[in-house]
């Protein structure tokens, strides 16, 4: 209510966000587990002395340079720059919160760059002992990085006693912090090991490929014999309304029996095994056939499951921005029983500009931007016109009273925020809600 | 007009620590942040025009001084972008409420940036990668002169972008217009008279510290080329002098765009905001001189003595925007009301942690540049 809402038409705001930050956790994973991979490879060059090694680190390097530098930081300021435009109350407050906490992550980035430019023009120019000693500067930062950032996106699910103390400590450490370190980090070595295959597969020399490309695969070992368990130790830690949502599934959600949530977990699981398989049968057991295209599909492969598992991650958040503080939509659960009373447009700043306050059905159409739009669209994304289906006004002010924060049988609660709206409120929002069915069926 | 009906508020939440220190660490923020930045721009248009005016002369001082400069620029596209988010960070903790809102308005160039960003990036490193040859007599100037001035252009409109929304956020008067015209943020704003005259003074501003960062690099060659060395120094600092010089009249015009009782402030000659502005022009006119010096005599020491009153000009100058900031946005924010809950523990870790990087660049400066005789100590 506090701000403009950014209208995106078709997916919506969030997958604004989400597309990003997608491609952005793609890339910058691949700078931390690709330190790793960068200083372990290095450290095997020098140990065996072996320059056909040096000689692939160095090309890899380049690559590496050219993927996290650019498109990896840019990426990473197009995430802040979305999610200010579509929740820039929630953005508001986790700034707010974790001013100091950010400003700590950018002087380890700002380590992590200048030992990625030292590291890369300093090949040949410095002894080989100094330059795999850089290397692992460059891993120690950009793990440090991913330390403090990993307490802030934790935060958002797992807030803990931050709830109460609104101390900085208790959000950082929380939880989830633990578990979605070490995934985060099986994670990276993964794809450290997806992009090492990328480069490895483009070596001439067979005996060399073969070795390397065999190397590579191996890096995604930890994130399979190991995730699963993280994984575990992960969601029990999650809110219990959450898992719930998981294992129980909406049975009235009118698209089928699982919950949305457990239909991200199925999916991401899948899409994980089939990286599992292709990985075994491809690289690991037949390095000499597998080619630059096999590895360019296979990196494919992995962003799809890592925005799967992304995704999931979002959805076990919802309905909250900050779990039990903010909902998604920006409004702060402690507002929402003062809003029901009191009405939400009374005291709304940008919900009541351009809006003529004696249309009805303009005022429906706002609260359902304020209320709704973090998660719907009018006829794209998560169709709200689709969801009311044959619903008459009627029918969905009885909807809208259902999202009663008190209603413990409300069946949405894990995944919707209540309304937070008076009486005359409701009537305007399922009146504009209805006036979105084709003409022929209203009334 | 009474606007405060949709001037966004703050969130219930303290700042982590006093006022002061935020503002400190937004102007120290954007200060490294404009350095950077500075060179990015200005960099890849002058290299362009030196590819193009030294023609297929690899050997001339012009195409050898264009060629070393297009070398650095990814390193400080790189830090501007680093550097970048502090300034970022802190507008957001104290400004919040008004750039929120206009980002939203012109959500579709603001998002638009990156994908210009990245574009602009890649093609500086394109020029290295793919059009410069180890054997520069190969290369086609024309081609790298063409692709640089591709990114500057998109540089260019980056920064012209930042500087519209940098100008909306304080003027909250435009946005429900804004707002009906387009709710996809399908927005721009020119509405405003500072904004050209403001944004001409930083671009003229990172052709000058391009110069200056021209000269720099002579003085890094000045034992093992001499004659190259003083080229650069020459006309880099040449370079300086004069866009400073016109950067005067820039500037008086600027001035004489803002609103009249802040120009008073700024020459009233009575507050810390008027000293700095005022100590901002006396430093650009010493600096101007020590360029000129420097061009006659390709002296190294003149060369760094303008380099640092330019990097005090600079300082002062983004300070002094600040405090222009603080004034135009005082009618709509005062983030000074705001409650206060210092996160001390949290901020002694920050501290030490950035001496901690201090310490850690210095080492890294010293290993790279140890075994390797053709590059000097002097990195300040
Ligand atoms: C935090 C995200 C979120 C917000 C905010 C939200 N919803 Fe939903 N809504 C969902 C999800 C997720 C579903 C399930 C969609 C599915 O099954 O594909 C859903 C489903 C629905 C359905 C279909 C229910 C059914 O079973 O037929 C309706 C109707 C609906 N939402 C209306 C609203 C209205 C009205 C608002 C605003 C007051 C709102 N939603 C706000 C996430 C949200």
């Amino acid at each position: 209510m506090n701000y403009p809402i950014w209208i995106v038409p078709g997916i919506g705001g969030p997958w604004v966000i989400g597309i990003i930050a997608i491609i952005h956790i793609f890339l910058s994973h691949f700078a931390v587990g690709g330190g790793a991979f960068l200083a372990l490879i290095e450290w095997i060059a020098y140990k065996r002395n072996d320059e056909r090694i040096y000689t692939y680190v160095k090309s890899h390097s380049r690559f590496f340079i050219l993927v996290t530098t650019v498109a990896g930081a840019a990426t990473g300021v197009a995430i802040w720059f979305s999610i200010s435009l579509v929740s820039p109350d929630g953005t508001g407050s986790l700034i707010q919160s974790f001013t100091l906490a950010w400003a700590l992550e950018y002087l380890f980035f700002v380590a992590e760059l200048a030992t990625a430019f030292a590291y890369y023009y300093s090949w040949d120019k410095i002894s080989k002992e100094k330059h795999l000693l850089l290397a692992k500067w460059y891993f120690f930062m950009s793990v440090m990085t991913l330390a403090v950032i990993n307490g802030i996106l934790t935060f958002m699910l797992t807030p803990g006693k931050w709830l109460d103390s609104h101390y900085w400590l208790h959000g950082v450490l929380n939880e989830t912090y633990l578990p979605s370190l070490f995934i985060r980090l099986f994670i990276m070595f993964a794809i450290a090991g997806m992009y090492g295959l990328v480069t490895a597969t483009r070596i001439k020399d067979e005996d060399l490929r073969v070795y390397l490309v065999k190397f590579c695969s191996k890096w995604l070992l930890p994130v399979f014999f190991l995730g699963p368990i993280v994984t575990l130790w992960y969601l029990s830690q999650v809110p219990q309304v959450t898992l719930e949502t998981v294992f129980t599934g909406i049975q009235s959600s009118g698209v089928g029996n699982f919950s949305v949530l457990a239909r991200a977990l199925y999916l991401s699981l899948v899409l994980s095994g089939t990286v599992l398989l292709f990985a075994f049968f491809g690289p690991y057991l037949n390095p000499k056939g597998f080619t630059f295209k096999i590895a360019l599909l296979f990196m494919a492969c992995g962003l799809a499951t890592t925005g799967t598992t992304e995704w999931m991650r979002e959805m076990l958040r919802k309905p909250y921005v900050v779990y039990g503080y903010m909902y998604s939509n920006g409004i702060r659960k402690s507002q929402v029983e003062k809003l029901r009373q009191d009405g939400f447009l009374t005291d709304a700043k940008w919900a009541n500009v351009n809006t003529d306050p004696t249309s009805s059905k303009q005022c429906g159409e706002k609260l359902f931007q304020y209320q709704c739009m973090a998660c719907h669209t009018v006829d794209g994304y998560r169709s709200i016109k689709k969801l009311i289906g044959d619903r008459d006004q009627e029918s969905i002010v009885s909807f809208l009273k259902m999202m009663d924060p008190k209603n413990d049988e409300n069946p949405y609660k894990g995944i919707m925020p209540p309304f937070a709206g008076n009486e005359a409120e409701t009537k305007m929002l399922a009146e504009y809600l209805a006036s979105l069915k084709p003409k022929d069926t209203t009334q | 007009m009474d606007l405060t009906h949709i001037i966004p508020s703050y969130q219930p939440l303290p700042l982590p620590a006093p006022l002061w220190l935020l503002n400190v660490l937004l102007v120290l923020g954007f200060y490294l942040h404009v350095l950077p930045m500075n060179i990015v721009l200005g960099g890849t248009l002058m290299a362009a025009a030196m590819f193009l005016k030294a023609g297929p002369k690899p050997d001339s001082p012009m195409y050898r001084s264009a060629r070393e400069l297009a070398q650095t620029l990814p390193v400080f596209v790189s830090f501007t972008i680093t550097q970048g988010i502090v300034p970022l960070l802190f507008l957001q903790l104290l400004y919040g409420p008004l750039f929120y809102t206009s980002s939203i308005l012109m959500a579709g160039c603001w998002i638009g940036i990156i994908v210009l960003l990245i574009v602009a990036y890649y093609g500086c490193y394109f020029v290295i990668y793919k059009l410069f040859n180890d054997d520069s007599q190969k290369e086609n100037g024309l081609a790298i002169a063409a692709t640089l001035f591709v990114s500057f252009c998109l540089f260019l409109l980056i920064g012209f972008i930042i500087s519209s929304n940098m100008h909306l956020m304080l003027h909250p008067e435009k946005w429900a217009e804004m707002y009906k015209h387009s709710p996809n943020g399908l927005n721009f704003f020119l509405g405003d008279k500072q904004q050209i005259p403001r944004f001409l003074h930083f671009f003229f501003s990172s052709i000058a510290m391009t110069g200056l960062f021209i000269g720099f690099l002579g003085t890094r060659k000045k034992e093992r080329d001499p004659e190259q060395a003083d080229w650069m120094i020459k006309k880099g600092s040449l370079v300086y002098s004069i866009v400073s010089t016109l950067q005067i009249a820039i500037g008086f015009h600027f001035l004489f765009s803002l609103p009249q009782e802040i120009r008073e402030q700024f020459m009233s000659g009575n507050s810390l905001m008027s000293y700095v502005f005022i100590s901002s022009i006396a430093l650009a006119v010493i600096s101007i001189i020590l360029g000129f010096s420097a061009s006659n005599s390709g002296s190294v020491k003149f060369l760094k003595s303008t380099m640092h009153t330019a990097f005090l000009v600079v300082l002062t100058m983004v300070i002094s925007r600040h405090f222009l900031r603080s004034a135009m946005a005082a009618p709509f924010v005062q983030p000074e009301k705001l409650s206060v809950e210092p996160q001390w523990d949290l901020l002694g870790i920050f501290v030490l942690s950035a001496v901690g990087l201090i310490v850690y660049l210095v080492w890294l400066v010293k290993t790279v540049t140890h075994n390797n005789p053709t590059q000097s100590h002097s990195n300040s």
